[in-house]
This record gives C-alpha cells, sequence and structure tokens, in this order.
C-alpha cells in the first residue's frame, strides 16, 4: 500500500522517533510503514489520519509494495 | 475533543521503544523466569538423581519449576500484548518460524538415527528448549530484517 507518511512528517519537521512517540509506535514500525513494508492496522492508520488532520484515503492508496 | 490533541498525548509504550523489538528492560521479567525454571528444574533432576527422596516428594518437588514455567509463559504473553503492532507480527512470524522448523529439526535427527547415519541422540528437555530458542532466535533476526 502506498502512503505519504513521509512527506507528511518531513512538512512537520518531525523525526521518525517523534512521529513514533506521538502515535504510541516503534520508531521501526514508523520506518516499515513509509518503507512500505508494512500496513498499518486500521486502527492505527486512523490515529496517523487523526494526527495529521486528513482523511484515510489521502494519505494511504492502493497500490505499491 | 480535539482529536490531535488526544493523539499527541497518547504515551509512548516503555516495551517498545527500541529500533527492533521491545527493548532490553522488557526482556528482564521473562529471563529471570526463564533462568528460575531452568535453574530450578536442573536441581531438581541433581536431588532425583543424587538422592532417594519417597515418590510424593519427587513429584511435589517437579511443581517447582513448572510453577517458575508457567511464571515465564505469563511474563511473554504479557509482554507481547504491551508491544506495539508491528512487533507483535515480528514474533508471530518469528514463532511461525521456529514452531515447524523444530519439529522437521527433531524429525529429521530422528529419521537419521532410525538409519543408522548418526547415533542416538538423547534431547531431552534442555536440548529440545535450546532448539526452540535458538530457532527463535533466527526467526526474530530474519523478520526484524525483513521490516528494518
Amino acid at each position: 500500500m502506498k502512503n505519504q507518511l513521509r512527506e507528511l512528517r518531513a512538512a512537520r519537521d518531525w523525526s521518525q522517533g517523534d512521529l513514533a512517540d506521538k502515535l504510541g509506535v516503534s520508531r521501526q514500525t514508523v520506518n516499515a510503514i513509509e518503507t512500505e513494508k508494512y500496513d498499518p492496522s486500521l486502527p492505527l492508520a486512523f490515529r496517523i489520519a487523526r494526527l495529521f488532520k486528513r482523511p484515510i484515503e489521502e494519505i494511504f492508496a492502493e497500490g505499491g509494495s | 475533543m480535539n482529536s490531535s490533541l488526544s493523539v499527541s498525548t497518547m504515551t509512548t509504550n516503555p516495551a517498545s521503544d527500541s529500533s527492533c523489538g521491545p527493548g532490553p528492560r522488557a526482556w528482564l521479567p521473562p529471563l529471570l523466569w526463564g533462568l528460575a525454571a531452568g535453574l530450578s528444574a536442573a536441581g531438581a533432576t541433581a536431588v532425583f538423581v543424587l538422592t532417594k527422596l519417597p515418590l510424593p516428594a519427587r513429584a511435589a518437588l517437579v511443581i517447582v519449576p513448572v510453577a517458575f514455567c508457567l511464571g515465564y509463559v505469563a511474563c511473554v504473553v504479557r509482554l507481547f500484548r504491551q508491544v506495539d503492532e508491528l512487533q507483535r507480527r515480528i514474533q508471530l512470524e518469528s514463532l511461525g518460524f521456529a514452531f515447524p522448523a523444530t519439529a522437521v529439526l527433531v524429525m529429521a535427527v530422528d529419521l537419521l538415527e532410525q538409519a543408522g547415519v548418526i547415533p542416538a541422540v538423547r534431547w531431552g528437555w534442555s536440548g529440545l528448549v535450546t532448539a526452540m530458542c535458538l530457532l527463535w532466535l533466527t526467526g526474530w533476526v530474519f523478520a526484524c530484517r525483513r521490516y528494518r
């Protein structure tokens, strides 16, 4: 699944660790989502969407690895 | 309630701070329970070999390492519930590898014994547990590398 997480994070000048802290997950999880090696669960996707104040479908899209 | 506030004030799980898997401190309780289980089992084995305790006392002595083992299991399950979803996926993949791999290893060794290729191997519980742990660690390393 493709996602805009890295771009959204970079736009706020957050490190992966900062984002991981805000989401309550490990830095490795943020990295795995950004590199599209791991698709987050629906609850985590909702937390990401709420954090960036965007609809889920604007952050995540079908396709990719 | 402001949704971004509710997200940003979430606390980070202390068990999942490290870059790959729970932090070392999170593994201390299961490690100590496992160590206690192993040492008490070794102690019980020594008592069985070196002394001639009556059967009820021997049976009662078995309870000690089993109780430590149950504590170990409870600690590991609690730890897996604390870690985040990717770490849980990694553990699932590690155990999903270790469980069948142990079965394959035991089967292969048994067949080699029956074929007369290797001498009889007396696994014992410690050999089997060691093999399972090593295969779990192997699966863990590969799963961590996959999501790095």
